[in-house]
Order: structure tokens, then C-alpha cells, then sequence
């Protein structure tokens, strides 16, 4: 068949269909990441600088409230801490987390909402093939953004100095892949079961938000500790997964979190109804 | 005769809300099936059944020969569909959506496309975010004629084309036909269905409520007829004709009713100097007054707007 129109073998499934949609998106996302990371990462030579002042302030802050924050460090001369607090305990899952549910919405959702799913799956392709070559746009686009966040800081972490170890970096990009995993799966979930681009997003901030505040309640209220459990986040290593490193046991909750969420989107789309 | 399309007991609820009930619907090859019936009477319900976009709450339906919720992947390889309503992806060009949809399907001959594309005077090039109505129209008749199918169902097909592009469209129903494919095609316009149709089912409140060849239903239509005479309305000499009802005279017009064929008052008139005679086509309203009586055409014109989906 002779070549037509603009790359013709990226329409050859919905898997390519889906990360041909996104290429503008995930360019901009990525941009962003990547200037956010290596702004962030260029501030830390002056942090260095009046680290040790910092440390009697941070101190001075009730030790719950430091630990859900930051968690246990308080040396924001040291580039593990800084960049936990600065990047991994909140604005970097944020970015990540915020990606995942609008690229799940984005899926059968909506497909659906926008009306070209009735078309789509007037073709001899399964359900299963077309709900299996969406989720695999998503955790395309997901290992590409944490991919770029990890490139950059890899990259910083040689130019600047920051002296972070290369194993460290890789683990809890790993975690944070995983977290932005979990948290996807279960929007691309609700999405494949209900067909409603709004709800898709509403639980998946749901979860992402309440994740956050259930680990830093834990943190904050010792009767309470237990909550955090409850929380991806925690799992991700809460304020600081780039102390804790990679943890095989809790990587695979976050795994079985997105495992369970996929079968629950397969079994609902299956049997349910697709909308006009 | 092999069934094309096969449904027995056919049912399907929206919550308590009815879709369709009970049809049963049998489809031979080589048919071309007009699906008659008002906005909301269960057409596209039934269609989307077919198509396993929508399972039935209890009933069953074959296509070719298979199960229509089991072996769906194998029947939409064999079935042109063309939704009734659907949308495209605003930034792809027609060729690059007809690219993709190909691909989906696989096999698909692409000159055929670009000859198909021809026909219906459809501009690959301009993306589909720019398109009127119709020309999305002619997008999704090219996708479901794209592969030569076996079966072509097709929901109401011609909304939104001009008269010029809907006379190709029924010339390749009729080439479809001829090639030995069968058609399958829902409308809410009589003409339409009498045009290109071997057989029509009527469908009313989501019942299959009768299966006619349209051959047939000329015999039981009913005509409006107005006559313009010369002279005085010969009022009485048509009251007294097999099949005319409500006759209304006035001066030099008469206005009457027709079931069955116009032969009998044709004649009549004929013995006066006429000076003008029209013959309405029945419509859909009348069409149901003849099969079931008045309150039938009254359910079914007094149906919701939207089909049910």
C-alpha cells in the first residue's frame, strides 16, 4: 500500500493512533518537567550555601509536622534531602500524577464522550485488544514523562554535582513511575467502566489527593499512624523516596493497586454498554 | 434460504426504560431490508445489538450465521456499519481517518476507497474537524463500503446528504445488491425504503410490528388524491368507489382518501374535464393507519424524538 497522508504507520493500531494523539502533549509535558527539574536542581548550590541556617529553622518545627513533610532529614545542604523536599515529596508525583489521569480520561472515556468510540469498535478488533492498546498509551506516555524527569535529573545531578547516587535516582523514579501507575490505572478503570471523562478525572484526583493527606495525617496524629497504609502514596515512599530507595515490597503493592484496576477496567468494559 | 440476520425474542431495557421488545427478526441473503419506523422506536437499539455494542437483556441474535455477542470480532470482518450517529477525530484528514479505519479492518483495497471516495465527491484531503454533516456522512458510507462486507448495516444512511450525493448513494446500494451483498438499512422516510428496498419491517414503540415486501405495500397504501374539475365536483360518484373514504367536496375540488390502487377513481375522473389532479404519497403516518388502524398512527407519531440508545 503506498504511503498517505501524514505518518500512515502510526494509524496502523490504536495503540500507535493513541501515542500519535498525545505527541504534542507529551512534548510540552516533558518540557516542562525537564526545565522545572534542572530549575529546581540549579537552585541547590545556594541552598547549600545557607543550609546550616536553615537546619536550626527547620528544627524548630514540631517534629510530626518536619516528618510528614520532609520526613527525616532536616539537612537541606545534603542533595538527597533538598531534592526530596524540593521535588519527590509533592510537586514532582503531583506533575506525574496529574499527567496519568488526564491520559487515562483521555482514553476509553473519552473516546466515548467525543463519539468515535461507536465507530471504533465497529471494526473486527475485540475489546479487550482495543482496552489493552489504550492502557498501553498510557503506561507509554507515563514511563516517557518519568523517563524525562529521570534523564534531566540524571543529567544535573553530573553537571551541577549534586552527588546523588545514580542507584538512588533510578529507584525512586521506579517508585514514582509506579505511583503515577497505580493512580492512572485506577482512573483508566473508572473510564473504561463508565464511559465519563469527568468521573475518570474526579476519582483519580479523588485518590491522588486523599492518598497525600491520609500519609501526612498518619504522620502528624500517631493514633492514626496506621492510615497510611491506606495511601499509594506511602507506598511511593511519602515525603522521601529518594532516602528510602527502592523497596521491591512496596513497588509491588503500587503494581498490584494498577494489576487489580486493569482487571476491574477489562471484566466492566467487556460486559457493559458502549454509548452512542 | 440462509438468514442473514437472525433474532429471536430480541429484548433489551434501558433501566426500566424500553428499548426494544421482543423482535424477532429474520434477514435472508441478498435481501435489501428497509428498518421502518419513527425517531425512537428501537432501531438503532436493535442495530447496535447486532453489532455487539449494546447486549441484549434477554433474546438472542445471529449474524451470518453467528452469535452476535460471542463471535463479534468475526462478524464486524464481515459487516459494513455505518452508525447514525457518530463523530470523527477533528484532526485527522478524511484519507488519514480512512487510513486508519483500513488499517483496523485490514485487507481493505485502496484504490477501491479513492473510487468509493470518488463517487460520493468526498475531499480526502481536508481534515475532519472541517466537515459538514454530510460530508462525515460520506466518510462513514466509504468505511462501511470500503471492503466489499458480506452485510452492510447501515443507520439511517442518507440524513444530512444532498438529493444528488443520496441518488449515488442508492445506485451503490443497488450495485451492492446486484453483487449479491445484503443490505440492511434503517430510515424513517417511506420513499426512501420503497426506493431501494426488496423488504421492509416496521418497527413501533421498539416492536417489530409487521414484515412486508414492498412490492405489497402500494396495494394497502393510502393515497391522498385532489381532483380539479372543470365543472362541478362529481362528489358523489366517487363516494360510491371501493377504497375512497373521507371525501371532501368543494365547488370544482374534491379531496378524498385511496387504499389500494388509483385505477378505479383515475377512470372516473376521466368521464369529466379535469383540470388538475394530485396524488400524495402516503407517509409513514398513513402507511401505519392502513396496517393497524388509528390508534396505532397515533402511538407512533406521538413517539419520543430520539432513538433510544
Amino acid at each position: 500500500m503506498p504511503p498517505r497522508g501524514k505518518g500512515p504507520t502510526m494509524l496502523r493500531d490504536a495503540f500507535f493512533k493513541g501515542l500519535r494523539d498525545q505527541r504534542r502533549s507529551l512534548l510540552i509535558w516533558v518540557a516542562a518537567v525537564a526545565v522545572y527539574v534542572v530549575m529546581m536542581c540549579s537552585l541547590f548550590p545556594s541552598i547549600r550555601e545557607g543550609a546550616a541556617d536553615m537546619q536550626g529553622y527547620i528544627e524548630s518545627m514540631p517534629e510530626a509536622f518536619r516528618r510528614a513533610f520532609m520526613g527525616e532529614s532536616t539537612d537541606f545542604g545534603n542533595a538527597v534531602t533538598y531534592l526530596n523536599g524540593e521535588l519527590f515529596s509533592l510537586m514532582t508525583p503531583l506533575f506525574v500524577m496529574i499527567f496519568g489521569i488526564a491520559l487515562a480520561a483521555a482514553q476509553i472515556a473519552g473516546e466515548e464522550e467525543n463519539g468515535t468510540l461507536s465507530l471504533l469498535l465497529a471494526f473486527p478488533v475485540s475489546r479487550a485488544r482495543l482496552l489493552f492498546q489504550k492502557y498501553g498509551v498510557l503506561v507509554a506516555g507515563t514511563v516517557v514523562l518519568c523517563g524525562a524527569h529521570l534523564v534531566t535529573m540524571l543529567l544535573a545531578n553530573a553537571a551541577i554535582g549534586l552527588d546523588v547516587a545514580v542507584s538512588d535516582l533510578v529507584g525512586a523514579h521506579a517508585s514514582l513511575f509506579l505511583l503515577a501507575l497505580a493512580v492512572a490505572t485506577v482512573a483508566f478503570a473508572v473510564g473504561a467502566a463508565t464511559g465519563r471523562r469527568g468521573l475518570t478525572i474526579a476519582v483519580g484526583a479523588g485518590l491522588g489527593i486523599v492518598s497525600y493527606l491520609l500519609n501526612v495525617v498518619a504522620q502528624l496524629v500517631e493514633s492514626l499512624g496506621w492510615l497510611k497504609k491506606l495511601s499509594v502514596f506511602y507506598y511511593y515512599g511519602g515525603a522521601e523516596p529518594l532516602r528510602l530507595g527502592f523497596r521491591p515490597a512496596y513497588a509491588a503493592v503500587l503494581l498490584a493497586v494498577a494489576a487489580g484496576a486493569l482487571l476491574v477496567a477489562w471484566l466492566a468494559f467487556e460486559r457493559r454498554d458502549v454509548r452512542v | 434460504m440462509t438468514l442473514v440476520i437472525d433474532t429471536e425474542h430480541l429484548t433489551k431495557f434501558y433501566g426500566s426504560s424500553r428499548g426494544i421488545v421482543d423482535v424477532d427478526l429474520d434477514v435472508e441473503v441478498g435481501d435489501v431490508f428497509g428498518f421502518l419506523g419513527p425517531n425512537g422506536a428501537g432501531k438503532t437499539t436493535t442495530i447496535r445489538i447486532l453489532l455487539d455494542l449494546l447486549r441484549p437483556s434477554s433474546g438472542t441474535a445471529t449474524v451470518l450465521g453467528l452469535d452476535a455477542r460471542a463471535d463479534g470480532v468475526s462478524i464486524r470482518g464481515r459487516v459494513g456499519y455505518l452508525p447514525g450517529e457518530y463523530a470523527l477525530y477533528p484532526r485527522l484528514t478524511g484519507a488519514e481517518t480512512l487510513r486508519y479505519y483500513a488499517n483496523l479492518r485490514g485487507g481493505v483495497d485502496w484504490p477501491y476507497v479513492d473510487t468509493l471516495a470518488r463517487r460520493l465527491d468526498f475531499d480526502q484531503a481536508r481534515r475532519a474537524g472541517d466537515l459538514s454533516t454530510g460530508n462525515k456522512r460520506k466518510l462513514g458510507l466509504i468505511q462501511a463500503f470500503m471492503h466489499r462486507p458480506e452485510l452492510l448495516i447501515l443507520d439511517e444512511p442518507t440524513a444530512g446528504l444532498d438529493p444528488l450525493v443520496q441518488r449515488e448513494f442508492y445506485a451503490m446500494v443497488d450495485e451492492a445488491h446486484a453483487a449479491g451483498q445484503t443490505i440492511f438499512l434503517s430510515s424513517h422516510v417511506l420513499p426512501e425504503v420503497q426506493r431501494v428496498c426488496s423488504r421492509v419491517g416496521f418497527v413501533r414503540e421498539g416492536r417489530l410490528v409487521a414484515v412486508e415486501d414492498v412490492a405489497a405495500l402500494g396495494k394497502k397504501a393510502v393515497h391522498h388524491v385532489e381532483i380539479e374539475f372543470a365543472g362541478a365536483a362529481p362528489a358523489s360518484e366517487f363516494e360510491t368507489l371501493a377504497g375512497v373514504g373521507a371525501v371532501r367536496a368543494t365547488d370544482h375540488r374534491l379531496g378524498f382518501t385511496v387504499t389500494g390502487t388509483l385505477d378505479a377513481i383515475v377512470k372516473t375522473a376521466a368521464r369529466h374535464e379535469v383540470v388538475a389532479m394530485t396524488s400524495h404519497e402516503p407517509d409513514l403516518e398513513d402507511l401505519f393507519l392502513a396496517y393497524y388502524g388509528e390508534g396505532a398512527a397515533d402511538a407512533a407519531a406521538g413517539e419520543g424524538a430520539d432513538d433510544a440508545a
